[in-house]
């Protein structure tokens, strides 16, 4: 990709000379002083500057020879948009997990994160959906304790566990149900959704 | 002697003992293959079992996790592209492409194999050659280290693939992150913004995790939709075949050369599985017939990766017995057991204890066959994951990788920085830069600084240190002619 | 239709089943009603690590919960104590300190928390008093000879300390305004190392506690010689080793392994903490591995704790400033 070659070796570029000149002095603290002889190898940003610098260089090598370099762009198919937006939106829903993590905890946010995704990655039998979002986790969540002791995010609110229980199913099947049929009303039609043969099999 | 020798021997043999050994081995692969969980910290978790055990018996076992642990974290790295273990990083490169062709079982019996001679021939030598070994190792001074870490260095420049400038950058960029965090010469904080949890660093399993898996889902996720809800279309493979004999055979000159790299580095305190199986791997690059396969799906390779980490398994129990100096994170908690059991790592430990220590050894040769033996029954099991449909296999990676992202240090930042690692790896990987060289140098480097820094004020600012002290410079001379070689060998490819 | 009915069957008790999930958020019970956490800001295998351990080995029974280690390595124990510092106060996280992250580090600099009011002391299990440590093969043999030796070739003798203004490094540094010696300070990441490059010979002093694997077997065998130790009296283990204040260097310094807890935790349950460690500390596996570790038991807790800590954070405040060190 020679666009994104140049693109990059640019951003390199820059990013290197705003480090040396910019992040490196004050991102790096030296809380506790250095004396007056001490050799300029030895101070804690000798071997950043060396690198951002070197990077830079580098960086000014990759830009000439992808510039030089002729070859044909590849062409992607009608569907990139729609490849690229569904990374971003899993990357953003796993982000937007993590943080549920710390506040919802473990029980309540993992079924559902695990429904939304297999649902954007195309499954649609709710049959495997819905067991797979509560058996999966809730099997790790045994596994670790049992055997490890280790204890996965609580979250901020105390619930007791029937409620939690209650609301938690509530919102995974409303958030199934009503996934699949938004799914379905967009999508074309295709043949792959109806598959009775593949229900007998799950993970 | 000889009669010390049997009686260990005898204390071993029992149906007991080698219970103890194979659920240890058993608990090692399972938590070596999940990420997150390192072998150090798996160890440690089930060191308290073991003090309610008689010393016969609980060393055996945390010596099996200790096996099982560096085999177990090839398996995620061959099936998802997820290491169970740091150094299964390396086994990423070539395990991964392996199991998309459909060859995931062949793949890991080709781990199993090699890990498991890998960890014989440690074995074997850490019970002949243990003090002359260790005596070798206390050699290794800072200066001696920072060669030995400049050669690691050089096996960056035979993974970089086509593109030389791209796979340099990869390094320098590798070299930046590993500054985040403490300077611990002058104590000096870099690049932390202000968060709490760069202040330790950016954790190796969390980087590896994003990386790794993280990027590898990002790239799956964008197939088209019927793909990746449907059955793979490699499914009726059942995961592939069993391994050949002639491909073991093939590779039997790269498990040797890795086993006995990663004894050797292995034995020297402070190194780690990671260096040693990286410099395996580049070793068995550049010794090669067939270099260019490597990276691509490469039985070499794997065989490469996995024989030299399960090395270091036998190996860094070097030094901690015989010096009581231990040779890394596991073998400083399997230390712990040993004095927590009244004996006494060091010198003195095969004249007080000879009986205890000749059944250890008797048992810890015995976990090899066991754990090839329950590696066997297990791969159809671990191969079969492949024949999942990826709409379901896909969520179940995440929530493994930020488990595992939040296992390994309690901090939940960590798998934050999984995250972005996963979207930096993805766009790396997508414009073809080489993963191999970030690592390496993002694991060497500090330790390299490090060792420079300590280096230099020992000698009181002399530089010539380096090149008068026998190891460093052996270690020097030998990276230079590794990177002249390579240069040599190296086709010009401009550009791409 | 009966297919559905089976799915949704299963799905229902599978989700009844995950009560396990929840259970640890329920409701009005006794403390402690799920497992107690203890941070540890030292890595994995230290001695530190494995004192912990010891603990969580025989802690079950007069906890009635398990006590899980976490290991938070990493700036030199802020990573750890900033843990704390956010965790709930309700008795259920703690954590494992050592004198350098309470008495010494908040000296030095910033650290983001204050170390005699932002957490509650607990209890405090051993203490391991610290020790200089050299090669016997060096041609000066004794403290006396090491200083004189060190004078008439100032900046040229080494110490390798466990990290930039870490225990040993203190010691080091007291020692020359003590002694007005010159040494050459080599920091490591950590004792283990430090001690490693003693071994080989590459530094020439370095710092051990008695527990430090294989010391006193080294000892015994003349390979290792002790300089001093930074106790008020002589210990028990080396008898022959004279104290620091013997040498002429007042400085006292242990390594003590205490469990503090975050502010606010309510006084009711540190009480119950106290007595279950009090009992815990007589007994006999525990007693047993200490033993095997080399380190002794020295139970401290209540007012007394927190004035020792009080006590020791002035006196490293005073010795530091005497020194010169100061907070940027």
């Amino acid at each position: 990709m020679r666009k994104g070659s140049i693109i990059i070796s640019l951003v390199l570029l820059g990013l290197s000379v705003f480090s040396y000149f910019y992040i490196i002095p004050t991102q790096i603290i030296s809380s506790i002083p250095i004396e007056k002889n001490t050799p300029a190898v030895l101070h804690p940003d000798f071997f950043p500057r060396l690198t951002v610098f070197i990077l830079a260089i580098v960086s000014i090598s990759l830009l000439i020879s992808s510039i030089r370099y002729k070859t044909d762009e590849k062409t992607y198919g009608s569907d990139y948009k729609s490849a690229i937006s569904r990374v971003v939106i899993i990357f953003l829903l796993s982000y937007s997990y993590v943080l549920s993590l710390k506040y919802i905890g473990y029980a309540l946010s993992t079924p559902i994160f695990m429904a939304i995704v297999i649902i954007l990655l195309g499954l649609r039998n709710w049959r495997l959906v819905i067991p797979t979002a509560i058996a999966f986790p809730f099997a790790l969540n045994i596994f670790f304790w049992y055997s490890f002791k280790v204890v996965l995010p609580e979250g901020d609110f105390e619930i007791s566990a029937i409620y939690q229980i209650i609301i938690g199913l509530i919102l995974l099947s409303s958030f199934t149900f009503f996934l699949i049929f938004l799914e379905r009303k967009n999508e074309v039609k295709s043949p792959e959704n109806i598959s009775d043969k593949t229900e007998r099999e799950t993970a | 002697m000889l009669d010390q020798i049997i009686e260990g021997i005898m204390m071993a043999l029992t149906w007991k003992a080698i219970l103890f050994v194979a659920i240890g081995v058993f608990a090692g692969i399972t938590v070596g293959a999940i990420p997150g969980l390192t072998g150090v910290m798996a160890t440690a978790i089930l060191v308290p079992f073991s003090f309610f055990m008689p010393p016969e018996l609980g060393i055996p076992f945390l010596l099996g996790v200790h096996k099982g642990a560096l085999f177990g974290g090839s398996i995620p790295a061959i099936l998802v592209n997820t290491p169970g273990t740091p150094p299964a990083a390396a086994t990423c490169l070539d395990g991964y492409p392996l199991a998309q062709k459909g060859e995931a079982k062949s793949a890991i019996q080709m781990s199993l194999y090699s890990s498991t001679l890998g960890d014989t021939f440690s074995d074997i030598a850490l019970i002949v050659a243990a003090i002359p070994l260790a005596a070798l190792a206390l050699k290794f001074g800072p200066a001696d280290f920072f060669g030995l870490l400049v050669m690691g260095l050089t096996v960056i420049s035979s993974v970089t693939g086509s593109s030389v400038p791209k796979g340099i950058i990869s390094a320098l960029i590798g070299l930046l992150i590993g500054a985040v965090g403490f300077d611990a010469v002058t104590g000096a904080e870099r690049f932390t913004f202000g968060f709490d949890t760069l202040q330790g660093g950016i954790g190796l399993v969390p980087l590896l995790i994003g990386l790794f898996a993280i990027s590898e889902v990002l790239i799956q996720v964008e197939k088209k939709l019927h793909l990746l809800s449907e059955k793979p279309t490699t499914a009726h493979l059942k995961g592939g075949r069993p391994l050949k004999m002639q491909e073991l055979k093939d590779s039997g000159r790269t498990i040797l050369r890795s086993s006995i790299i990663g004894t050797i580095v292995g034995a020297i305190p402070g190194t780690g599985s990671s260096i040693a199986t990286f410099i395996g791997y580049g070793a068995a690059q550049r010794a090669s017939k067939k270099p260019e396969e490597f990276g691509k799906g490469s039985y070499e390779g794997v065989a490469a990766a996995e024989a030299a980490n399960s090395a270091v398994a036998g190996a860094d129990l070097i030094p901690t017995l015989t010096l009581g100096i231990p040779g890394g994170g596991t073998a400083a908690i399997l230390m712990g057991a040993f004095i927590a059991q009244g004996l006494r790592p060091g010198p003195s430990l095969f004249e007080e204890n000879a009986v205890t220590m000749y059944a250890i050894f008797t048992l810890l040769l015995i976990g090899n066959p066991i754990m090839l033996i329950q590696g066997w029954l297990l791969t159809d099991l671990f191969a079969a994951v492949v024949t999942i449909r990826q709409a379901i296999l896909i969520p179940c990676i995440l929530l493994f990788c930020v488990i595992g992202g939040y296992i390994y240090h309690n901090n939940l930042g960590d798998v934050e920085l999984a995250l972005i690692a996963g979207i930096f790896g993805y766009v790396f990987r997508k414009l073809k830069f080489p993963l191999a060289p970030l690592v390496i140098a993002y694991i060497i480097t500090p330790m390299a600084e490090r060792s420079f820094k300590q280096a230099l004020l020992i000698s009181g600012g002399d530089y010539t240190v380096f090149f008068t002290k026998p190891i460093s410079l052996f270690f020097i001379l030998l990276a230079a002619v590794i990177l002249i070689l390579s240069v040599w060998k190296q086709p010009k490819v401009s550009g791409e | 239709m009966s297919k559905l009915k089976f799915v949704l069957v299963v799905v229902l008790a599978l989700s009844l089943s995950t009560i396990f999930m929840g259970l640890s958020d329920s409701h009005a019970r006794k403390f402690p009603w799920k497992p107690i956490k203890v941070i540890v800001p030292l890595g994995a295998g230290g001695s530190h690590d494995l004192n912990t351990r010891a603990v969580a080995a025989v802690a079950y029974d007069y906890l009635g919960q398990p006590m899980i280690v976490q290991l938070m390595p990493g700036a030199g124990g802020k990573i750890a104590m900033h843990a704390l510092k956010k965790a709930k106060n309700d008795g259920h996280t703690l954590l494992m300190s050592s004198a350098s992250h309470l008495t010494i580090g908040p000296h030095v600099r910033n650290m983001g928390y204050d170390p005699l009011n932002d957490f509650e002391f607990v209890f405090m299990f051993t203490k391991a008093d610290y020790m200089m440590a050299a090669l016997a093969s060096q041609p000066w043999k004794g403290f006396k000879q090491f200083i004189a030796a060190a004078k008439k070739n100032p900046n040229k003798i080494s110490y390798g300390s466990s990290g930039i203004y870490g225990t040993g490094h203190l010691m080091l540094l007291k020692i020359m305004a003590d002694t007005g010696a010159k040494i050459k300070h080599i920091p490591f990441k950590g004792g283990g190392p430090a001690y490693r490059a003693g071994l080989g010979g590459h530094i020439d002093t370095f710092g051990a506690l008695p527990a430090t694997g294989g010391t006193l077997g080294r000892y015994k065998r003349g390979q290792v010689q002790i300089l001093g130790v930074c106790s008020k009296k002589r210990i028990k283990m080396f008898p022959k080793v004279p104290t620091m204040i013997e040498n002429g260097v007042d400085f006292v310094l242990a390594s003590k392994r205490t469990i503090i807890a975050p502010k606010g935790t309510p006084q009711d349950r540190i009480d119950f903490l106290v007595g279950a460690f009090k009992k815990l500390v007589k007994n006999k596996t525990y007693k047993k591995l200490l033993k095997k570790m080399g380190e002794k038991p020295s139970p401290l807790y209540g007012p007394a704790l927190k004035a020792d800590f009080v006590a020791e954070h002035a006196a490293f405040g005073k010795i530091l400033a005497s020194i010169g060190v100061k907070k940027k």
